[in-house]
């Protein structure tokens, strides 16, 4: 008996460290990083590993005033939040309407809904394109924010509908005769009851948003509507810099991604195994 | 009776608006005609400014079949994609494999194993530009090892791997997760009546686990294969298709296409064609997995 336990004991070591170890080279690339954010260029050239003798934040200085963070950030920001707000609005409402109307017309947009799922953007990008100017909606919050939209309601109602339909009807007609029209009973009764399911939407699509740079470069691309996405590839292809500026922007652009990810860490990583569903 | 049954319905199609109306209007105005719209000027010869354009049939897909260019990149993503999925999936499911019994610390450890997978790819291409061009040239100076001092990016195959590297470690934390779930939904019993009937580890890992992981290994290949193959942010950032065009993946080829030579019907065709090859290796690669699965 002693001797399985002892067993069981060394197996847990085992994948710790194992564990451990893999987390320390994942994470190695990151360290360098921002660790050589902190040097001046001379000191990065002569020895990448060492700590930064005077650490300051001169690099970062200079990458903020580059990036012009402050709006890049601001225009992410805005991006990020109306696209997340609307796509659970929409979706949800959609998804619960057509999990609960079974007829040809909601058919049909099932089936449209599931291409849009199956459908890689780089399909229609070259459409979309002219699409966005053809409907003006160029350099506009609301030309990404309306695009976000429209190519994430397909996944995230999916989503809905299933969380709906594990819901028993009985309480929706409980609320019917309780005198709730459709749209009060889904969002007083319906939508608490999903509330989860939209808590992954969101962090997933937050994301995604967040870091897009394929679509939302085709809309936006005057210099004060930049993303930080597009900031961060304008300022890698146009300007000539050395590598201590451009640490600092890279770990710039992560950060807002790190406490992100601190706060929201149980949804994300909830929201990957449910947006798998995906395919 | 009438009046009351025809406000009923009037009712009922506000319903409709109001719930799927703005989703209906959206998706078809941005993805419905665009991808509509795409496909009919794949058969034209549309500039793309002037009104009127020309049926030309098939002469587009006949300009993508000669564009060596294209298969060059058509084949590069295959290829770099090969690897990808291969090495990801191994790693997802190795780790999601250590973390499968209680250890201590598992959630931090999940956490940091997934972390790379939430930086974006344009960001994610730079940093590791840093990575390859100063880390890793230091690193290989210092120990000899001349593998990691080459000069990255100024051929083919250090740009490849570079990519490959890349995309491995963002994406093997998602798959890690995704394996992680479907380990926590294996029935204990399975793998204790294993043990009890004195099955050794790789025997229950083999004959046990992986049968029963199927639904997960057919989810994680087909996230991974996409992903791989649309490839085009850290394709950018990264290698931006150097040297001379030679780590160009199909998205890259398309967008110059379409946008940097200004061919949109020609870069329609390329698409269409891309996506018609990327559906059939996914559905290949469902029917050979998924007719592995068992019931548990």
């Amino acid at each position: 008996m002693t001797g399985a336990k002892f067993k069981e004991r060394a197996d847990v070591v085992i994948r710790l460290i194992l564990v451990a170890v893999s987390v320390i080279i994942i994470l190695i690339p990151i360290y360098y990083t921002v660790m050589n954010s902190f040097k001046d260029a001379k000191e990065i050239a002569d020895n990448i590993s060492a700590l930064p003798k005077h650490p300051n934040l001169d690099n970062y200085k200079d990458a903020w005033r580059r990036l012009n963070f402050p709006v890049a950030f601001k225009n992410t920001f805005i991006v990020t939040l109306f696209s997340t707000i609307g796509v659970v609005i929409f979706a949800s409402m959609n998804g619960y309407w057509i999990a609960r109307h079974n007829n040809p017309f909601t058919k049909v947009w099932t089936v449209l809904f599931l291409s849009g799922m199956s459908v890689p953007f780089q399909c229609i990008m070259i459409t979309f394109a002219k699409m966005i100017g053809l409907l003006n909606l160029g350099n506009k919050y609301f030309g990404v924010v309306v695009s976000f939209w429209a190519l994430s309601i397909p996944m995230a109602m999916f989503l809905t509908s299933g969380a709906v339909k594990s819901i028993p009807i009985e309480i929706e007609e409980a609320a019917i005769i309780d005198g709730c029209n459709a749209f009060t009973t889904f969002w007083l009764v319906v939508f608490p009851l999903i509330k989860g399911t939209i808590f992954t939407i969101a962090s997933l699509n937050v994301l995604t948003y967040w870091n897009n740079y394929l679509m939302t470069q085709f809309i936006l691309t005057k210099k004060n509507m930049r993303t930080i996405q597009i900031a961060m590839q304008s300022l890698f292809n146009e300007a000539l810099f050395s590598w201590d500026t451009a640490v600092a922007a890279v770990s710039l652009s992560m950060l807002p991604l790190f406490i992100f990810f601190i706060i929201a860490q149980k949804q994300v990583l909830g929201g990957a195994t449910a947006g798998a569903v995906k395919g | 009776m009438q009046l009351k049954h025809k406000r009923k319905r009037t009712k009922n199609i506000l319903n409709y608006v109001i719930f799927m109306g703005p989703s209906i209007l959206f998706f078809t105005v941005l993805f419905l005609i665009p991808l509509f719209t795409e496909i009919v000027f794949a058969f034209t010869d549309w500039n793309g400014i002037d009104r009127g354009f020309n049926w030309v049939g098939l002469y587009q897909f006949k300009r993508v079949l000669q564009d060596d260019q294209y298969w060059y990149s058509m084949w590069f993503t295959i290829k770099f994609s090969f690897f990808v999925v291969i090495f990801s999936n191994l790693l997802g499911f190795f780790w999601a494999y250590l973390l499968s019994r209680r250890i201590p610390l598992a959630n931090l450890w999940k956490a940091l194993i997934y972390l790379p997978r939430i930086l974006g790819g344009v960001v994610l291409g730079y940093l590791w530009r840093f990575i390859f061009q100063e880390v890793f040239v230091q690193f290989g100076e210092a120990t000899g090892w001349s593998w990691f001092s080459q000069m990255w990016f100024t051929t083919a195959s250090s740009s490849f791997w570079a990519l490959v590297i890349v995309m491995t470690w963002t994406l093997s934390g998602y798959l890690m997760v995704i394996y992680n779930a479907g380990f926590s939904a294996i029935d204990d019993t399975f793998i204790e009546a294993a043990t009890i009937d004195g099955a050794s580890k790789p025997q229950i890992l083999f004959k046990v686990i992986i049968p029963l992981l199927m639904p997960s290994i057919t989810r994680c290949l087909f996230i991974a294969i996409n992903w791989a193959m649309l490839l085009y942010d850290t394709n950018l950032s990264l290698t931006n298709g150097n040297p001379f065009r030679l780590s160009e993946g199909v998205t890259m080829n398309i967008y110059s296409t379409a946008f940097q030579t200004n061919q949109m019907t020609f870069g329609a065709a390329k698409s269409f064609i891309f996506v018609l090859i990327l559906v059939v290796i996914s559905l290949t690669q469902v029917k050979l997995t998924s007719s592995r699965e068992v019931q548990q």
